[in-house]
C-alpha cells in the first residue's frame, strides 16, 4: 500500500513538528493542529501534503484522484453536502501553503464549487445578492489565478448587481480565454489545485528561491477546506475576538460580533459590530463554547490569542486563532497575569522571556501617564507615542495655539485634508471617527506623532467636545498614548505612583534571577540582563 | 490656472506656502504670486507667517465660485466616478497602511524599511492602485477642466516613487500621492454633493 500524500485536517499524524511542517506546509500543519491537537471545530477540510506535489510532477493529477476523490467523498458525508448539489451544495477554497511563504505563488481561491444551479441552492440558503456575489468573485479569481487572464478586463463598474456582475464577469472570461466558465465543480478544483503546484514554478517564486537559497524540491502543499456562512439563516454570524484585552492585557473576553454578516465585514467597519458580550444573549451555549475555546487556546499556545470565529446556523466554527497582538502594557501584565496563575502553564523565567525590553520601555511610560489616574476612554492605536496637551477643535485654532508656543493635541471628529496644517503643529492628534488605515493616521505616523483615532466615546462639537460624558473645553489638558489607544484627562505627571503593579512584579522577578544587587539597575537594562541570564541557561541544557 | 483653482488650493491646503501651490496648482510660481497679490488686494486671502489662507470673504468666495461650478456639473457622472474611486480607497488605505506598519511577530511595528522584499511587494501593489486610479482621474478632468491637473499630480507622485523617493508615497505635506488622494477626495465628495462627514459616519471616507 503506498504512503498517502492526501490527509484529512484530523488525521493522527505521528511526526514532530518539523517533519509535520515539512509533510504539510506552514498552513496545513496549522489547520491540522487546530483540528487534532486542540480539537477545535474548524471547517473541516484536507491537505495533499508535499509528496502529492512530487507525485504530480512525476504522473499528473491522474495519480492523484482516487486520493481526492475519497478525501471529497469524506468531507461531503461529514457535512452532509455535496459538491454541485442544487439544494446542498458544498463550497470550499484552496489555499497553497509551502512550508515558507514566498511570493508568487498562488495564495487563495475561494468560493469553489459554485456554478449556475448550486449558486442558486446557496441564494435561497443566504440571500440571492449574497451567492451572486460570491459566484462572481470566484469567476474573476478563476480567470485570473487559474487561467492568467489579466484582472483588468474584469473591471468597470465594480458597483452593478452582483447578478449583473455574474453575467459580466462570464462574458469576459469566455472572450478572454475562448471557453465557457467551467461549470463542472469537480473540474473547478482539480484545475485550482493545478493551478497551486504550477504556481511553485513560476517565475517569482523560482527567483525568490534562487535568491534565498530555498532548495526547488521543496514544493507546495494545498489546502481544501469547506467554507461557512456567517450570514445564513438561523442563528449565523461572524466575529472575532481576544482572550485578554489587547489595550490594557485584562484578563476578559474582548471582541466585536456582527450577526449575519460574513467575515470581511467586521474588518472593514462599515457595519455596527456588537461587543463580543452581545453573543451571551443572543446563544449562552454559543457564548459559553467560545470563552472555553478561548481557555483552551490561551493552555495551548500558553499566551493571549486572537480569534476569528463564524457562526452557521447555530454552529461555532474557529476559522484562525494565533498569539494575538497587543499593546506594551498588555504584553506586561499579560506575562505576569500568566506566570502569577498557579493552574496556568507558564513559569515566571518564560514570563520574563516573554517581555521585551522596548516593550518594557514602552510599558513604563504609559505606566507614568496612568499616574494622574485610569484612562477616561479609549480608541484604536494608530500612531505610538505618548503626548500631552491643551485640546483644540479646529486646525486655525491649533495653529493659534502653537504660534503661542503651548503644546497642542489636535481633537477632531475625522480629519479633511485642511486639517493636516493643523496637525503638522500638534503634538498629538485624536479623532472620533476613522481606523488604522484613516487619513488622520496616516498623516501622523508620517510625522512620527502619537495619534489615537476611532475614539467612539467622543463627540466633537464646533468649539468644545465630550469625552465619555466629560464636557471638554478649548485648552484642556489632554494626554493621549498612541500605543495603547488611550486618552488622560490632564497631564502626564511623572513617576508619582510609580510604575503599574505588574511592572514592579516583572522587576521582583527579574532581581530574583540575578540576585538583589540588580534593583540599582535600570529597569529596562535590568531586564536584559535577567533575559540573557535566562536565555545562556536555557542554552544550557 | 484660474481663479477658482487657487483659492480651492488654499481651503485644501488650510495654510498654504508658496512651495506647495506651485506643486499642487502645477503652474509656475511668479504666476501664483501675482495672482495672490491680486486676491490679497481683494481681501480674499490673508498672508501669514506659515503661509497663505483664505479669509471669511475669500471662503464665501469659493463657496459661490464651487455652487455655480457643480451646477453645471453633470452629476451622474460624478456620482460614478466617485463610486469608482470609493472601491479602490479602501485599497489605497491598506496599501499606504502596510508601507507604515509592519506586522512582526503579531505586533504591529512601524516599518523600519530593513526588508527589500517586503517593501517592494507593496511598492507594487501601489503601481498596479496607480493603474486603476489613473483613468477616474482623467474622467474627471474630462468632465471639470479645474480637475485636470489632479492626473498630472498623481503620474508625478507616483514617478517620484518609482525614481527612488518613497517619501512621495504618504508623507504629509509635500505632494505625496496620499497628500493627492486626501485633495481628490475631498474634491469628489464636493463635486457629487457629499459631506466628508456623512461619509465618514458610514465608513468611507474616515
Amino acid at each position: 500500500m503506498l504512503a498517502p500524500h492526501v490527509f484529512p485536517f484530523d488525521h493522527p499524524h505521528a511526526l514532530p513538528a518539523p517533519a509535520l511542517r515539512a509533510l504539510l506546509g506552514g498552513k496545513g500543519a496549522g489547520l491540522a493542529e487546530m483540528t487534532r491537537g486542540l480539537g477545535l471545530r474548524v471547517p473541516p477540510g484536507f491537505t495533499i501534503a508535499t509528496t502529492g506535489f512530487h507525485r504530480y510532477r512525476r504522473h499528473g493529477l491522474d495519480a492523484l484522484r482516487p486520493e481526492l476523490t475519497a478525501a471529497l467523498a469524506r468531507l461531503e458525508s461529514s457535512l452532509g453536502l455535496a459538491l454541485g448539489d442544487p439544494s446542498r451544495p458544498l463550497v470550499v477554497s484552496v489555499r497553497s501553503g509551502a512550508a515558507a511563504s514566498m511570493p508568487g505563488m498562488l495564495d487563495t481561491l475561494l468560493n469553489l464549487g459554485l456554478n449556475d444551479e448550486t449558486c442558486e441552492g446557496l441564494a435561497r440558503a443566504t440571500s440571492p445578492e449574497f451567492a451572486s456575489a460570491c459566484y462572481a468573485r470566484l469567476i474573476r479569481m478563476f480567470g485570473e489565478i487559474v487561467m492568467g487572464v489579466p484582472r483588468s478586463i474584469f473591471g468597470g463598474d465594480e458597483r452593478a448587481s452582483a447578478a449583473e456582475r455574474v453575467r459580466r464577469f462570464r462574458a469576459a472570461y469566455q472572450t478572454a480565454t475562448g471557453e465557457a466558465f467551467p461549470q463542472d465543480p469537480r473540474q473547478q478544483l482539480e484545475r485550482a489545485v493545478e493551478a497551486v503546484f504550477r504556481s511553485w514554478d513560476g517565475p517569482r517564486a523560482v527567483a525568490y528561491r534562487a535568491r534565498e537559497g530555498i532548495d526547488a524540491d521543496l514544493g507546495t502543499a494545498v489546502n481544501v477546506q469547506a467554507m461557512v456562512f456567517g450570514n445564513r439563516e438561523g442563528i449565523s454570524g461572524t466575529g472575532v475576538g481576544f482572550t485578554r484585552d489587547p489595550a490594557t492585557g485584562e484578563r476578559i473576553a474582548y471582541g466585536d460580533y456582527l450577526p449575519g454578516a460574513q467575515g470581511e465585514d467586521v474588518v472593514s467597519g462599515t457595519h455596527a459590530t456588537l461587543p463580543l458580550s452581545a453573543l451571551r444573549e443572543i446563544d449562552p451555549g454559543i457564548h459559553a463554547e467560545l470563552l472555553a475555546t478561548f481557555d483552551r487556546l490561551e493552555r495551548h499556545y500558553r499566551d493571549a490569542c486572537d480569534v476569528e470565529f463564524t457562526v452557521e446556523c447555530g454552529v461555532l466554527w474557529i476559522l484562525q486563532a494565533r498569539p494575538a497582538k497587543r499593546s506594551a502594557a498588555a504584553a506586561v501584565r499579560i506575562a505576569v497575569d500568566m506566570a502569577d496563575d498557579r493552574d496556568f502553564p507558564l513559569t515566571r523565567e518564560e514570563a520574563l522571556l516573554r517581555v521585551d525590553p522596548e516593550q518594557l520601555r514602552q510599558a513604563l511610560s504609559s505606566s507614568r501617564v496612568s499616574g494622574s489616574g485610569a484612562a477616561i476612554a479609549r480608541g484604536l492605536p494608530a500612531s505610538p507615542g505618548v503626548a500631552t496637551g491643551r485640546a483644540f477643535f479646529s486646525a486655525d485654532d491649533a495653529i493659534a495655539a502653537a504660534d503661542r508656543g503651548e503644546p497642542v493635541i489636535l481633537v477632531r471628529r475625522e480629519t479633511s485634508p485642511d486639517d493636516v496644517h493643523g496637525m503638522a503643529v500638534a503634538e498629538g492628534i485624536a479623532t472620533a471617527t476613522g481606523g488604522l488605515a484613516s487619513h488622520a493616521a496616516v498623516v501622523a505616523r508620517g510625522w512620527g506623532k502619537p495619534a489615537v483615532v476611532g475614539i467612539s466615546s467622543l463627540s466633537v462639537e464646533r468649539d468644545g467636545a465630550f469625552l465619555a460624558g466629560v464636557a471638554i473645553e478649548p485648552g484642556r489638558v489632554l494626554t493621549i498614548d498612541g500605543g495603547s489607544g488611550e486618552l488622560f484627562l490632564d497631564g502626564n505627571e511623572r513617576a508619582e505612583d510609580g510604575p503599574r503593579p505588574e511592572v514592579a512584579t516583572l522587576l521582583a522577578w527579574a532581581a530574583q534571577v540575578l540576585g538583589p544587587e540588580s534593583r540599582q539597575l535600570e529597569p529596562v537594562v535590568q531586564l536584559e540582563r535577567a533575559r540573557a541570564t535566562l536565555g545562556a541557561t536555557a542554552r544550557e541544557h | 490656472m484660474d481663479r477658482t483653482s487657487l483659492l480651492q488650493a488654499l481651503r485644501l491646503k488650510g495654510v498654504a506656502p508658496g512651495s506647495a501651490l506651485v506643486e499642487a496648482l502645477g503652474a509656475k510660481a511668479s504666476e501664483i504670486e501675482s495672482r495672490l497679490s491680486a486676491l490679497e488686494v481683494e481681501g480674499l486671502v490673508q498672508a501669514l507667517p506659515r503661509g497663505v489662507r483664505l479669509t471669511e470673504p475669500g471662503h464665501s468666495a469659493l463657496a459661490c465660485a464651487l455652487a455655480t461650478e457643480r451646477a453645471g456639473l453633470e452629476r451622474t457622472a460624478f456620482e460614478q466616478i466617485y463610486q469608482r474611486f470609493d472601491a479602490i480607497n479602501g485599497e489605497f488605505k491598506r496599501i499606504v497602511t502596510d508601507w507604515q506598519l509592519r506586522d512582526v511577530e503579531g505586533d504591529q511595528k512601524l516599518n523600519d524599511h530593513s526588508d527589500p522584499d517586503y517593501d517592494r511587494a507593496v511598492i507594487e501593489r501601489f503601481e498596479a492602485l496607480h493603474d486603476r486610479l489613473a483613468p477616474l482621474a482623467d474622467a474627471a478632468g474630462r468632465h471639470l477642466p479645474r480637475l485636470a491637473v489632479y492626473a498630472f499630480r498623481f503620474a508625478r507622485a507616483r514617478d517620484r516613487v518609482a525614481d527612488g523617493d518613497p517619501r512621495y508615497l504618504a508623507a504629509p505635506m509635500i505632494d505625496s500621492y496620499h497628500t493627492v488622494w486626501f485633495e481628490f477626495h475631498e474634491e469628489l465628495l464636493q463635486a457629487s454633493g457629499r459631506s466628508r462627514a456623512e461619509e465618514a459616519a458610514a465608513g468611507r471616507a474616515d
